[in-house]
């Protein structure tokens, strides 16, 4: 098959043809269409880019407070998502933060005798005969008597036994004594109920 | 010069280097200035979003030809449809006919190209308007060389048959010698 060429008064003719038909302007690339439509494109990429890098920074800050922080920061956010676990209904996410949370406040001294001051107290409340009263004093005494509180029970035991096996004269004696004390105010309660 | 994908300087100048000669094939694909250019801004618009997805494994000329060729393939196939849905509509009802002022508007020469299929009618411009050759033709659009002189030899058929003989074309000046010869011995022959 023969390649053959059209003659230059044809070709001529038919650049003026498609040139004149379909005229050509300047084609600048600020004003082709895909340099209009791109500015549009672009920020909401960068938008989503830059949500995208937040969420996953704040996730990251999360996961290092909870796994890596210090165990008051940790035990914070397992508080709070307990919280909300609770809010939710799930009571099983709820019960599981607290007891680990409340056996290392336990081991301290101060916030053990705070949190389970009711219990040593039970022998005490056993001990003397008016149970109602004894939570009263120990609620005025918890902000001063923490350390004393080791010292109010042998304060106070050592009348009581001393009054149970002596009815007589003694017992008023230490009733005498004990009663201008503000601290054994059980102990005063004790010897009006043994009185 | 080299294109560097995803740069958008270097689709700027794609895009000035590109955009005339593809507006002319595709008017002589689709017939319509307006159409041509809508389907070239296409064709860039598309470009430009896989622009850093491109693989440099063939000139961005080539890529972009084939886009465009495609955007006016589906410009012209859905015209097509659109005519045939009027041509429904106005079953049994005196019809307007073509645009009259498009028509008028349109030359002997753009109409024949119009009829011819999309890509042939793409290899005729690039070929006689362009300039270029049937290697480069066969380069930019991924097919053989036979591929493409089969494609012009239809397209000078086609016009020679609307327009007039001379669209059939003439052997180059350089090969006529050699085809001139041989015939002298057939004359002797017949002498």
């Amino acid at each position: 098959m023969p390649d053959r060429d059209l003659s230059k008064e044809l070709k001529a003719r038919l650049a003026a043809e498609l040139t004149s038909g379909a005229p050509l302007n300047a084609p600048l690339p600020s004003l082709a269409r895909y340099a209009m439509a791109a500015p549009a494109a672009r920020p909401q990429g960068h938008l989503r880019g830059r949500m995208v890098t937040l969420a996953v920074a704040a996730l990251v800050v999360l996961l290092a407070a909870a796994f890596a922080g210090p165990p008051q920061q940790r035990a914070w956010l397992v508080r709070t998502v307990g919280n909300l676990a609770g809010d939710l209904g799930a009571e099983v996410s709820t019960s599981s933060p607290s007891p680990g949370h409340s056996a290392p406040a336990a081991s301290s001294p101060r916030g053990g005798t705070d949190d389970r001051s009711p219990s040593p107290s039970t022998p005490d409340a056993d001990e003397t005969p008016g149970a109602q009263e004894s939570p009263e004093p120990r609620e005025s005494a918890e902000p001063s008597q923490t350390p004393e509180a080791q010292v109010s029970p042998e304060a106070g035991e050592s009348p009581q036994p001393s009054a149970s096996p002596d009815a007589g004269g003694s017992s008023g004696d230490d009733g005498d004594h004990s009663s201008p004390t503000p601290s054994p105010s059980p102990d005063g309660g004790g010897s009006d109920d043994g009185h | 010069m080299a294109y560097k994908p995803g740069d958008h300087d270097d689709f700027d100048r794609l895009y000035r280097a590109c955009y005339p000669r593809l507006l002319r094939i595709l008017y002589a694909i689709t017939g319509d200035a307006a159409s041509a250019e809508d389907c070239v801004q296409e064709a860039f618009v598309h470009a430009f979003a896989a622009w850093p997805r491109f693989k440099p494994d063939r000139p961005p000329e080539a890529w972009i030809h084939q886009i465009a060729v495609n955007t006016a393939i589906s410009h012209r196939r859905r015209a097509r449809l659109r005519s045939i849905g009027e041509v429904m509509r106005r079953l049994g009802r005196p019809g307007a006919g073509r645009d009259p002022a498009e028509a008028a508007s349109q030359s002997d020469v753009v109409k024949a190209l119009t009829s011819l299929p999309p890509k042939v009618a793409a290899d005729f411009v690039l070929r006689y308007v362009h300039g270029y050759n049937n290697r480069e033709i066969a380069q930019l659009e991924g097919v053989s060389e036979r591929t493409i002189g089969a494609r012009l030899s239809q397209a000078r058929e086609e016009l020679a048959r609307r327009l007039g003989p001379e669209w059939r074309g003439e052997l180059p000046t350089s090969d006529t010698h050699s085809v001139v010869l041989p015939r002298e011995p057939r004359g002797l022959g017949d002498a």
